[in-house]
């Protein structure tokens, strides 16, 4: 059994011997030689020696009776030197404990069985705190083990942290231990007996069975903060005397340490099953998601979300309509985290068990919300929620949207973005649900961009909001691209708006686009840039794409040429970042576009109004002005230039450069 | 962006520039041409061989430089500019501002120009 215990506590090699054992006969020891150390110790009576011998550690008990020299010896290898320290330290108190018990010197095998139970009991302790789930069961667990070790009618145990107080006894029933009585014991180095006590012992034998005889004691965890108290009642033989004391006192040493690692190890759990449990809901929720989208003749669809947290109570989803066209759908359960995306499931059940009964979305929306409200006001809140039907013939889409405004449509052939109005209210606000629905037509290239507040709503450095115009002017430089490129883009420029801001609220992209039908004869390498001078340097990045044009009609833009934009385009960057920004937050958009003879670049930003032209000064060349070359160099590198205020608000710069054939 | 200076034995200044000359770089070349000038040397001369980006913030910074030199009655040439270094200069007809020099030894010994 020693050997079990021994090895279950990481230990190997172990061997237990009388004194007549010392010399050549100790069977299980390897080398059959007892080191000089155990044989000194041995003969000079010290209690108890550990000794790192190589990887060994000896460790040697003698008794220190007076008729007897040393009896008793341990030698283990112990693979950790703190546990076994502790568990003989147990082991050592425990056969004193018999010695003075029996009077006996020379601790005969029997003796001997008890102090291995007794080894056995505080295995089982540890046993019992690595597997169990409760606290209770640990607090119980102990009690009993300590019941069958001692003999009393009763233990008792309270053990406490900083949140919880629990009692439990052996007995079956849990006497009343006055808090006044746990302070005075945790006070006290050593055990408390029955004189002691005083006017304490009334309450505790009030309603319980009288106590004769009572021993009681503190027990700390590793940091000396007192974490329970252990009681034993009643002994067998009728009092308690000075071995039961220190039989309690070593107990209480270990039980200490072995509640404290259960509260450690119970919080521990509890967090890892709330993070596995999350874990899970994160993949539930991610499964909810459509995995395909429908393929439709002409149209690109593209969907993203991101929730701030594990989850989330941002959504899109996807569901076929009673004529069979598929219902795209895009919301916000206001709020974040777990209760929000509790109820996405609770719209993601309705939407699909609607959607077949259903050809409009604004009907869909009215059935939706008439299965939910009740469950949305109950838990207080609401959703935002718009619903497109995708239509192939026209191309377009009926629209209805509950509460989600501003949504951005592409119109190719005006080249600019309008805004979706919401058609009704969100849904939970009321039983009936006022809503309309719109038809809009999709001509090649426009595109439909829906979204959550949390990409509009996201801010900058300043606290301003990335909002819905800064989604336009992404939209206008990249809406030539394909919907992954387009939604990519969006993604990153909100990135490069927030600068460092942490992400606060859940966002959800779902974009639709009708594919253009003639292919481009141009190229178009579109840029969005923080309005910061450091970033000057990605211009030359960004021009030296011109290079890597290799379109057979287009022609070659020389690494000179390269240049010359990149330069021109930086004075212009440079300039509007000091003279509109004026060192504000804010982002600087552009594109350059190339075409068969020549190169188009313009700049956007939202800085304030130029009030004044930069001008080229005029050149002294005897005494040079220091400032005022910018124009003077995009003058000399480009065949044409220009600013002027947008109607929206924004400056827009434009550089020319024809290209030779 | 790197700015190397070098103090010669007879007092004049050799900088080397690395890298990008524009925005916060050119105000770092401006304060140290500063700083040069105080010690009243009679030539300093900016090797741009390393300098694959000037702008005009790199420009004004050179025309600061030597205005503070000039008030010292000293100079400031330039040599061996790259392709973009040169074309900006041009543009901004700085290249008759500054006499542009092949290299350094040309540059100090006030020799060939790199343009005439």
């Amino acid at each position: 059994m020693i050997q079990d215990t021994w090895r279950a506590l990481g230990g190997n090699q172990i061997q237990l011997f009388n004194r007549a054992d010392l010399g050549m006969n100790a069977p299980e020891y390897e080398s059959n030689e007892i080191p000089s150390q155990v044989e000194a110790a041995l003969n000079t009576k010290m209690d108890l020696i550990g000794q790192r011998i190589g990887d060994l550690v000896w460790w040697v008990y003698a008794s220190t009776s007076k008729e007897q020299p040393s009896n008793l010896g341990l030698i283990a290898n112990a693979a950790d030197y703190i546990q076994g320290s502790k568990i003989l330290g147990t082991w050592v108190h425990l056969i004193r404990h018999i010695e003075a018990e029996s009077d006996v010197a020379d601790a005969s095998l029997l003796e001997l069985s008890i102090a291995w139970d007794r080894l056995h009991f505080l295995f089982r302790l540890n046993q019992i705190a690595n597997r169990s789930t409760s606290l209770e069961e640990i607090l119980e667990s102990i009690v009993n083990l300590l019941a069958g070790i001692v003999a009393v009618d009763e233990v008792f145990l309270v053990g406490f942290n900083e949140e919880e107080y629990r009692t439990v006894a052996n007995s079956g029933q849990v006497r009343d231990i006055p808090l006044q009585l746990i302070e005075k014991v945790s006070k006290k180095s050593t055990p408390m007996g029955i004189h002691e006590i005083g006017s304490d012992l009334d309450v505790l034998e009030k309603d319980a069975p009288e106590i004769r005889d009572i021993a009681i004691t503190g027990f700390s965890g590793p940091t000396g903060t007192i974490r329970g108290v252990l009681g034993i009642v009643n002994p067998a033989k009728g009092k308690f005397d000075a071995s039961d004391i220190q039989l309690l006192t070593s107990v209480a040493e270990q039980v200490g340490a072995i509640v404290e690692a259960a509260w450690v190890q119970i919080r521990v759990r509890q967090q890892d099953r709330l993070e596995r449990e999350l874990q899970i809901a994160t993949e539930i929720q991610a499964s909810l998601l459509p995995r395909i989208f429908p393929k439709i003749q002409g149209l690109q669809i593209s969907a993203y979300l991101e929730p701030a947290r594990e989850m989330g109570g941002d959504f899109y989803d996807v569901a076929y309509a009673s004529n069979g066209a598929p219902f795209l759908m895009l919301g916000d359960v206001a709020g974040k985290g777990i209760p929000a995306s509790i109820l996405t499931a609770l719209v993601h059940a309705a939407f699909h068990s609607e959607s077949f009964r259903w050809e409009k979305p604004d009907d869909l929306l009215q059935a939706i919300n008439h299965l939910i409200y009740t469950d949305l006001d109950r838990a207080g809140t609401f959703v935002t929620a718009a619903v497109a039907r995708i239509e192939t013939d026209p191309l377009g889409f009926e629209y209805a949207s509950a509460g989600i405004g501003d949504f951005i449509l592409w119109k190719n052939e005006g080249e600019n973005c309008t805004t979706i109005p919401s058609t009704g209210l969100p849904l939970g606000v009321d039983q009936e649900l006022p809503i309309q629905a719109e038809r809009i037509a999709l001509e090649p290239g426009d595109i439909l961009v829906m979204y959550s507040d949390g990409l509009t709503e996201a801010v900058n450095q300043d606290g301003e909001p990335f909002g819905a115009h800064h989604l336009s002017d992404i939209i206008e430089i990249v809406h030539q691209d394909s919907v992954e490129n387009i939604q990519n883009w969006i993604l990153e420029s909100s990135r490069i708006f927030c600068g460092h801001q942490a992400q606060l609220d859940d966002v959800a992209l779902l974009i639709i686009k009708a594919n253009e039908i003639t292919a481009r004869t141009e190229v178009i390498i579109p840029f969005v840039l923080p309005a910061d001078r450091g970033a000057a340097s990605q211009i030359l990045t960004i021009s030296q794409q011109l290079k890597n044009i290799t379109d057979g009609h287009m022609p070659r833009v020389s690494s000179g040429v390269s240049d010359e934009i990149a330069l021109a385009l930086t004075e212009v960057f440079t300039n509007q970042v000091e003279h509109a920004y004026q060192s504000r937050c804010g982002l600087i958009t552009g594109r350059i576009i190339v075409d068969e003879n020549k190169v188009v670049a313009d700049l956007f930003d939202r800085g304030q109004k130029l009030t004044q032209m930069p001008t080229a000064t005029s050149l002294n060349l005897k005494d040079p002005p220091e400032r005022g070359y910018g124009l003077h160099l995009i003058h000399g590198l480009v065949d044409g230039y220009g600013y002027r205020r947008l109607e929206d608000g924004r400056n827009h710069w434009q550089l020319e450069r024809e290209l030779d054939g | 962006m790197k700015i190397d200076i070098d103090k010669l034995p007879d007092g004049n200044f050799l900088v080397i520039t690395n890298g990008r000359l524009d925005g916060d770089h050119a105000e770092s070349l401006k304060s140290k041409l500063k700083e040069i000038s105080e010690f009243a040397p009679r030539i300093v001369v900016v090797d741009l061989s390393e300098t694959d980006f000037i702008d005009s913030s790199g420009l004004s910074a050179l025309v600061s430089g030597l205005k503070a030199l000039r008030e010292h009655e000293g100079a400031l040439y330039l040599c061996r500019p790259r392709p973009q270094a040169l074309t900006a200069l041009r543009l901004t007809m700085l290249d008759r501002v500054f006499p542009i020099y092949s290299s350094r030894e040309e540059a100090f010994s006030q020799g060939d120009l790199l343009i005439p």
